[in-house]
Formats: structure tokens, sequence, C-alpha cells
């Protein structure tokens, strides 16, 4: 393992009764970037985090986190991870204050009021510290989802679809946080179906498609390798992108969710970036 | 030691803020009590006062509910909305999840007894004996302990909130009138009494009225606890066995 390589994943396989999720898949993520799982839905993304977290014994294979193998030390890596999975996991009794507390518990960290509201504060929801989750915005709800992610102060930061189903001001929001969190020396995994979220985002960009790592590389250099040439009349109009990577990787297009409009993120992005 | 405290205390805030649960862990046992008050209030049963008779009665019952309905509900639930699932992904042992959540559900079911046993008191005048409370109340731990597990096998075998709140009402409503709850055993024909006295609400209660109730028990102490912890067994062993983390695909 090179010294710069914080997650180093080994012909990982994930099977489903009938299903093989994840083939043989290789990738190692290096210490401090962010990194971009890119693929369509059911391509394998969120089974290859859950070997990651530990919530899912690999099938084949090896999962490592900073040196420790997964499924045999799983507590050791689930100290230093920070998660956020697609649902975002909130008790609906209880507030974003006591959310905090209880995530922080669980992971043996108990920080005082003053170091929560911090918390709140720095994703936009110092204002929400007494709401509820019910009573909160996707946009507001994805948000605590991120703060719980970072209760553990983790080196890593596993993102599960941080994205999908918010409105654009709101995932700009929450690209704003991950952005942070790379300033903060962290390590950031994330998985999205939205190619400009990979390529705005994303240091280095892994395209999965059916359970196989089809390239890797950084966004700007899989554009230079695999996007074939527009045509003079798309030439004239964009730019080639990670879709056009895709679709020649694949033969399919990257199909994008419908995103639900949101209220306030807009006024809170003004505010914080 | 203290996680288990932040865990204990967040759950119980969870179970106490929970409008559903609040009204049919206390506003209908609650209900019941005013309700047979006023119908048999100061009548007798058999030379013992009808009250503290049925007040026996709600308080198994409301331990029955509790677990076939609360408890195997609310696990279902929070598979379903990945709540586990996250819960899993932070290094917490299992023990202190499961000794917290066992803790808590355990005190909200002395509380809720309590209740029961208080408003039949100051309303209806029924007496008991402060000695024959505090025993019949160590009873109700153990036999709520034994519903809890129940509960938690109802929600291991369930593939969804709705089939596990169903299978749970499917086993509660005829064991709430096969267990001499309310309907007084000697009323059922002999081959339904057959039945109802592996009913664990039945060993439950039959149990505990002796020791707040003068009557007799209707069959020996020690059956109704092995049978009880069988059914305890019979509990772990299901949960155990087939207990998900996820929601089935
Ligand atoms: N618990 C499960 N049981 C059965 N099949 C599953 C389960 N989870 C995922 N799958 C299947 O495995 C494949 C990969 O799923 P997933 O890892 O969730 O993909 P992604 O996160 O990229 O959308 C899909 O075909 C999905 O239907
Ligand atoms: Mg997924």
């Amino acid at each position: 393992m090179q010294a710069d390589t914080i997650i180093e994943i080994q012909h990982l396989c994930v099977q489903y009764n009938n299903v093989q999720a994840v083939k043989q898949l290789d990738l190692t993520v290096r210490r401090g970037e962010v990194f971009g799982m890119l693929g369509p839905n059911g391509a394998g993304k969120s089974s290859t985090l859950s070997c990651i977290m530990g919530l899912r014994r690999p099938d084949g294979g090896t999962v490592r986190v900073d040196g420790h193998d997964v499924a045999r030390d799983p507590l050791a890596v689930k100290r230093i991870l920070g998660v956020q999975l697609q649902k975002s996991a909130l008790f609906n009794e209880l507030t974003a204050v006591e959310l905090i507390e209880l995530y922080a518990a669980l992971y043996e960290v108990f920080p005082t009021r003053a170091q929560i509201m911090a918390l709140l504060e720095r994703f936009g929801l110092a204002q929400k510290a007494g709401a509820r989750a019910p009573q909160l915005s996707g946009g507001q709800q994805q948000r605590l989802a991120l703060a719980i992610a970072l209760v553990n102060n983790p080196q890593v930061v596993l993102l599960d679809e941080p994205t999908t189903g918010l409105d654009p001001q709101a995932r700009r929001g929450v690209w704003a946080m991950v952005r942070r969190m790379r300033e903060e020396g962290r390590t950031v995994l994330l998985t999205t179906h939205y190619m400009d979220e990979a390529q705005e985002l994303c240091d280095r960009i892994g395209i999965i498609d059916n359970g196989v790592l089809v390239a890797l590389d950084t966004p700007l250099a899989l554009i230079a390798r695999h996007a074939p040439p527009l045509s003079p009349q798309d030439a004239a109009r964009r730019q080639p992108n990670l879709e056009d990577v895709f679709l020649a990787l694949t033969g399919r297009g990257l199909d994008g969710e419908q995103s639900l409009v949101q209220d306030d993120e807009a006024r809170w992005l003004a505010t914080t970036t | 030691m203290r996680r288990f405290l932040v865990v204990f205390r967040s759950l119980l805030k969870i179970n106490l803020r929970d409008k559903a649960a609040l009204f049919w862990g206390f506003a209908f046992p609650i209900g019941l009590i005013l309700l047979y008050g006023t119908i048999w209030g100061g009548q007798d049963f058999n030379g013992v006062s009808a009250m503290t008779w049925l007040t026996v009665g709600v308080v198994v019952l409301n331990i029955m509910a509790s677990g076939f309905i609360g408890d195997a509900t609310w696990l279902t639930q929070m598979r379903a909305q990945g709540i586990l699932l996250r819960v899993q992904a932070a290094p917490l042992p299992r023990a202190v999840l499961v000794a917290a959540y066992g803790a808590v559900r355990l005190v909200i079911v002395l509380i809720q007894a309590a209740a029961i046993v208080l408003v039949a008191m100051l309303v209806f005048g029924a007496k008991f004996s402060l000695s024959g409370v505090a025993l019949a109340f160590v009873i109700a731990l153990g036999g709520a302990a034994v519903f809890i597990l129940l509960g938690q096998a109802i929600a291991a075998l369930a593939p969804s909130t709705g089939a596990s709140m169903a299978i749970g009402q499917c086993i509660y409503f005829p064991l709430m009138f096969l267990s001499n709850l309310f309907i007084p055993i000697e009323s059922l024909p002999a081959w339904l009494y057959g039945i109802a006295r592996w009913n664990p609400a039945y060993m439950l209660v039959d149990l505990m009225r002796p020791v707040m109730v003068a009557v007799p028990a209707q069959q020996a102490s020690w059956l109704n606890l092995l049978g009880l912890l069988l059914y305890g067994l019979l509990g772990i062993m299901i949960a155990a066995r087939f207990f998900r983390w996820e929601p089935k695909r």
C-alpha cells in the first residue's frame, strides 16, 4: 500500500441472491482527495460503499482503510469514517441538536452545546437547532446528515449520493461543504450519477457501470482520452463532457433524476459562499 | 457508560414524543380503566372488587400491546427509514444499543403500569397493598422483557412496517380475549381454556393477580414462570436468527 493511499479496494465482489452487483473491483483513493464514483442507478456504488463502511461483508476481495482490513477490524474503520447514507436516517422525534448529540455519542464523542451549535452554524442550520427532521426542507435535512457525518472529526468521509433529489441551489450548497472538507485535509469519497457534479467537484473519478470500473482518472484526462470528437454543430455550442465519456465507454447515457425544488437554499447559499 | 446514558436518554425522548405510542401506551389503557370503572366501579367479582381485578388485566394488556405492536412496529420502521443501517455504520457495540433500548422500553412500561394503577386507585378507589404492587411490578418487568423479545421476533420476521403491525395485531387481539385479562377464564368452554392457559398474557396475569388482589392463581407459578421463560427464549432465538439491519429487497 502506497503512503498516500487511504482506501484500497482489491478484487471486490458483492453478490445478492442472483445479482452480481460488484465484480472484481479494484480501486484506490488517495489521502486528501475528493474521489467520485460516477455511475447510473444500480451500477454498484452503494454496494461498494457498504463494504468500505463495514455494513456488508464482501463476497470476495478485500477493503482496507488507512491500513485496517474492514472485514477483520470493522470497529477501527468505523471510528475514522464519517458517513452519510442514501437515506438521511434522522429520528423524527429529535431536534437537530439532539440528533448531533446522539450520533456523536455513538462515536464516543461528547460535544458541548457550543460545539454542537458551531457545527450546525457551519452547515447553515443554526436557526434550526431546535427543529425536528420533518420540519426541515430536503436540503436542510441533507446538510444535517452531512453535519452528522463530521461528528467524529473523521479522516475519511463517505457520502452516498449527497445531492440526489436536491434542486440546483441546494446541490451547490452541498458542493461548498464538500470542498471545505477537502480544505480541512479530509478525504472524501462520494457517489453520484450527475456528471456535472463529478466534473465540478472531484479530483479524480471512477466510472462504474454494471459493477465494473470502466475508467479512472481526473475529469479532464477522462474527457481528453475518451470523449469522441464533437460534431461541428455541437462543438460550436459546448465542450465535450463526462456524459460523452460515459456514452463512449458504455454505449449508454447517464440517466439523471428529476430534481426537487426546495425553498431557502438560495438565501442560505448567498450568506455562506 | 456515558455513551449508554446518551443513547438511553435519546431513546427515552423518542418514545415519549411519539404521539401514536403515547396514545396507545397511556391514553388507551387509562381510557379502559375509566370505562371499566364507570361500568363496574362499585361491584365485586367473586368477593373481590371488580376494579382491582380488572386493573391488573389492563396492566398486562398494556405490556402485551407494547411488545406485540409497539416494539415490533418501531423496529421495522427504523429499519425501513435506514436508521438501523446508519447506526450500524457507527462503532457502537451492539450490546450497548440493545441494553439501552431494552432499558428504555422497560422504564416506559413501568411508568405506564404505575399510571394505570394510580388512576384506578385515585379515581375508583381500587385498593392494593404496597408490597403486593412492588412484587407485581418486579414480575411485570420480567413479563415485559418477554413481550419485548416477542416483538423483536415479529419485527425480524416481518418484511415491512405494515406487515409487522398486521402480524402484531393478529396475535394481540385473540390473546386479549383468551387470557383471563378481562373475561374470567371460567366463562370459556373447557377446550378454549386448554388453549388459553398456554398464552403468555394469561401466564403473566396469573402470576401478577394473586400478589395484587386476594385471588388464587389458576395454575402453578412455576408453570407460568417456565412458560414465560420459554416464550422469552423463543423470542430471542427468532430475533437473533432473523434480525436484519436493512429491509428485504
Ligand atoms: N439488498 C439488496 N438485495 C438484492 N439486490 C440488491 C440489494 N442492494 C442492491 N441490489 C442490487 O445490486 C445492484 C447494485 O445496487 P447498488 O449498489 O445499490 O447500486 P447504486 O448505488 O450504484 O445505484 C442493483 O442491481 C441492485 O438492484
Ligand atoms: Mg446507491
